[in-house]
């Protein structure tokens, strides 16, 4: 049994399939170089002076983003107060959590959750 | 007099030893540096998706996409199906095409993964989803090499051609699956 799935004879669609595997290879490389030499940014939090960017920026960063724009949870910056009127439905879902948002009871105090929600209400342009 | 020369050539062992090792030292050194690296928290890009995690949801979906029709040809190659009944000449660079590109697409879901998230160990679902993603880019180098290198004992491509669909798959599971099904955000629409 034959480990190579090429055509002994290259055909047109072929030569196309090598010059595709060739950027594929230069686009690995870059992607490579790319890791190490992009700049990592600032990486702060905005306004980092106000109480609870510290609790944000070690328990909240990691999915909605440093500046609060979102990654894997929803962007929070600009947003939170129109979606959560009542901070005390904020500090419900912080407390809680739902869907894909754990819940920081038992990992943040109920001061500290205050905290953090008015960052992101106000600290984040919120 | 001179004794003849002996040439010692690796053995297949040797040689999926080589694959395998070269594959584990590229699993560990994408670990080191997501565990090492400090994580920006930043989205570098969107195309035209309106942020990062859409583009890579979707993007993941079409790396998983491809890598499926790329098994499927597969199966075909090694006669395990038996549709088309006649093997079309252009199958296996179609095979390799399907590949390529399922590669391609994952390059940018994985490097604001790594280069913004970093290596993360809880929780449970995350580790898993690092460790898969870790494990890809391994299998896939040990693919290329499985390929590329002659004397491999002929189990090795399908056996490492598996790890890298199973890993996909896993880290699909983990991430665009999640998100859509159990994800703060929903369905992402673009």
């Amino acid at each position: 049994m034959t480990s190579d799935f090429t055509t002994p004879k290259r055909t047109t669609f072929g030569r196309i399939v090598n010059g595709i595997e060739v950027i594929a290879v230069i686009a690995g490389l870059v992607w490579v170089f790319m890791l190490f030499a992009n700049d990592p940014g600032t990486g702060g939090v905005a306004d980092a002076g106000k109480p609870g960017a510290a609790i944000f920026a070690s328990n909240c960063a990691k999915c909605h983003g440093a500046d609060g724009a979102g990654l894997i949870g929803p962007q929070l910056a600009g947003t939170v107060v129109d979606r959560y009127p009542d901070v005390a439905d904020q500090i419900a879902v912080v407390t809680l959590g739902r869907k894909g948002m754990p819940s920081f009871d038992g990992v943040l105090s109920e001061g500290q959750i205050q905290q953090v929600v008015e960052y992101t209400r106000t600290g984040l342009g919120g | 007099m001179t004794a003849p020369a002996i040439e010692h050539r690796p053995t297949a062992t040797a040689k999926i030893l080589g694959v395998f090792l070269a594959g584990a030292a590229v699993s560990v050194l994408l670990g080191v540096y997501g565990d090492t690296h400090t994580p920006t928290g930043e989205q570098p890009y969107n195309l035209f998706f309106t942020a990062t995690i859409q583009l890579k949801v979707w993007f993941a979906t079409a790396a998983v996409a491809l890598a499926l029709l790329q098994v499927l040809l597969a199966m075909r190659l090694y006669g395990k199906l038996n549709w088309p009944r006649t093997t079309p000449s252009w199958l296996g660079d179609a095979h390799r095409l399907c590949g390529t590109l399922a590669f391609l697409v994952t390059l940018p879901v994985a490097y604001q993964c790594l280069w913004a998230l970093g290596f993360q160990s809880t929780p449970t679902r995350v580790l898993v989803h690092s460790l898969a993603g870790c494990l890809f880019y391994g299998a896939f180098v040990a693919k290329v090499l499985s390929v590329r290198v002659s004397g491999l004992p002929g189990w090795s491509l399908p056996i490492v051609g598996g790890i890298v669909f199973t890993a996909l798959v896993v880290v699909f599971l983990t991430s665009s699956v999640w998100f859509v099904t159990d994800g703060p955000a929903g369905l992402p629409i673009f």
